[in-house]
């Protein structure tokens, strides 16, 4: 699986579970689709573990962490 | 045998209070006018300026209804018009009833109902239904509706007249997590806001060059601390913005850019910061005392947050919403290096504890039970709900008013100090936020395809606990993980959502034929 599929699955399938059918844009606004203190800290020890990326903590705000598209590209910057 | 009405308990006020929360506005005007009350994200208000704002838009508030005996809501995230606002409200003599504007709006509806709201204050328009239900709506961002800006409602003059007591003495209602699906809104007392700050500001010795945080919401009692202590002593409120919340990095840089001076959190928002603040990159030097409350530390987290910010004092407050706080422990050195939780601590002032069994009467020196409370802070009762407030208030055990049964069980530790071992019944905390599981559950069997269902907390060493739902469908019936989360979002808090599923083909039954929670909790 790409990352991308891996970061999508582990968003749309576990953290903000979504039909498969009915799953949002790459682009789409997590927040609002209930991204929380929790589910974001699960999200950051996924990419770590699973996509052996480590984001700085620094780097962590709300407009790298917002849609999968501003994941995706906060993860390209350290691979 | 006579059982003290709570309207009684009230006529006979253990210490004297001020008759309007607004009163402290007024004093910290006249002795800190020129004093910065607010900063928010680069903007100001000096005292003189956010009474000026708060007397004038009680005029419109007071000319749309407000009035002692009235219930306002107050939904706003962080900002300096929430705190306008809020005493504006006050000014009038009514009760503020904050709202999360992120709440489903069926849960606003209920609370709205139960409050008898009919003027709204917010950061945006509320739902179209609870709209219709306002007399007069009062928004930051109106946008195209018939709804009066913040802005606008101050450009009335400023209120004249005599500062009204509210009805019964209760300044706001905060609701919280009911067990039978509806939440129920906690009556708090001028005396209990008044006696509260006044202990807060005495026991930190905060003074007007003390900036204090503000992270809870404000439907959290934690807040009240963070503006009616720092009002008091006319030191600065620094809200902690909404989406920063989450993010530690980002938090840590609040505290040192905004020279946070005292802070007052759940444990989750510290322990975060310390896993992912990186603290020791930031000047923290300024803060002086951590104070945090809502839920059980974490000790490995709070030796290391300890040994990072070792000039600051750390003090661990108690209290349940009813009794706003009620007992607190200064935390030294030892107790870091300890494995054992922290103990809860000592009554504040004017408050007394009991702990007793299931016969009502006190425990022996050695045992624990469920620690009745009863002082100044204490609630007059839940709004709309007689029965409920004659269940958890009770005689108190000296003969003097009313104590406030906290459903805690605890037990009194060899040097006095009171230790907390949980809860005689099964109400959880995650991250701070009082849950009911019965809430959890009475949503999900609003769901058409559930046949069972039972929400047990899995311990979690950051966020206290985590909620897990376990399902049991109808006969020939399913329903996706997003269908469920989707009708739990739709009924229930964002916190309340259950964080892990467990579909099963049946849940384990004790001999009585109940849900056996225990069972399910162990077959993890």
């Amino acid at each position: 699986m790409k990352d991308r599929e891996k970061v999508r699955e582990h968003v749309f399938g576990t953290l903000l579970p979504t039909p498969a059918d009915a799953r949002p844009a790459d682009s789409v606004d997590l927040f609002n689709l209930g991204l929380d203190s929790l589910r974001l800290m699960q999200l950051l020890v996924f990419v770590e573990q699973s996509i052996g990326v480590n984001l700085p903590d620094h780097e962590m705000t709300p407009e790298r962490v917002e849609s999968i598209d501003a994941i995706m590209d906060w993860i390209g910057e350290h691979q | 045998m006579s059982i003290s009405s709570p309207d009684r308990a009230l006529q006979t006020p253990i210490v004297s209070s001020i008759s309007n929360i607004f009163v402290l506005l007024v004093d910290a005007a006249r002795a800190h006018g020129d004093g910065v009350a607010v900063d928010f994200q680069g903007g100001t208000l000096r005292y003189n300026q956010l009474i000026e704002r708060a007397e004038r838009m009680a005029t419109t508030l007071r000319a749309a209804g407000a009035q002692p005996g009235a219930r306002v809501a107050h939904a706003f995230t962080k900002s300096i018009d929430a705190l306008v606002a809020l005493f504006a409200i006050a000014r009038t003599g009514a009760a503020y009833v904050p709202i999360d504007p992120a709440w489903p709006t069926d849960r606003i509806m209920a609370v709205c109902e139960d409050a008898g709201i009919a003027i709204w204050t917010g950061s945006k328009l509320p739902a179209t239904e609870i709209a219709s239900i306002m007399r007069a709506t009062f928004v930051s961002q109106a946008a195209d509706s018939d709804a009066v800006t913040i802005e606008a409602s101050i450009d009335a003059p400023r209120i004249n007249g005599v500062i009204p007591a509210p009805e019964r003495g209760i300044a706001n209602l905060l609701f919280t997590s009911g067990s039978t699906g509806r939440p129920k809104g906690v009556e708090i007392t001028t005396l209990s806001l008044d006696h509260f700050s006044k202990w807060g500001a005495d026991y930190f010795g905060l003074t007007p060059s003390d900036r204090v945080a503000n992270h809870a919401p404000y439907n959290f009692d934690l807040s009240t601390f963070d503006i009616f202590s720092a009002v008091r002593t006319g030191a600065t409120m620094c809200p902690v913005p909404e989406r920063v919340r989450m993010f530690p990095y980002q938090l840590a840089t609040f505290v040192a850019q905004e020279r946070i001076s005292v802070w007052y959190s759940v444990p989750s928002a510290l322990v975060m910061m310390q896993l992912r603040g990186q603290l020791p990159e930031h000047d923290l030097s300024a803060l002086r005392h951590v104070i945090f409350a809502g839920e059980v530390m974490p000790m490995p987290a709070l030796k290391s947050l300890m040994a990072m910010l070792s000039h600051a004092t750390w003090t661990n407050l108690y209290g349940p919403t009813e009794t706003n706080v009620c007992t607190y422990y200064s935390v030294n050195n030892k107790d870091a290096l300890a494995e054992s939780p922290l103990p809860i601590g000592r009554p504040i002032s004017e408050t007394r504890v009991w702990i007793v069994g299931p016969d009502g009467l006190e425990v022996g020196v050695e045992g624990s039970g469920e620690l009745l409370v009863a002082g100044p802070t204490l609630t007059t009762g839940y709004a709309n709900d007689a029965d409920l407030t004659r269940e958890r208030l009770v005689p108190a055990l000296n003969g003097v008013g009313l104590a406030y049964r906290t459903g805690d069980r605890v037990r009194r530790r060899d040097d006095g100090e009171l230790m907390f071992e949980g809860r005689i019944d099964r109400m959880v905390k995650c991250r701070g936020h009082r849950i009911e599981p019965g809430e959890i559950e009475t949503a999900l069997f609003g769901h058409p395809s559930i046949r069972e269902a039972a929400v047990i907390a899995i311990p979690d060493p950051i966020f206290g606990n985590r909620l897990r739902a376990c399902v049991v469908f109808r006969d020939g019936a399913t329903a996706t993980q997003a269908d469920l989360i989707a009708h739990c979002r739709a009924n229930v808090p964002a916190y309340m959502i259950p964080d892990e599923w467990d579909i099963r083909d049946a849940l384990p039954q004790t001999d009585r034929g109940k849900v056996d929670l225990r069972a399910l909790a162990a077959s993890e």
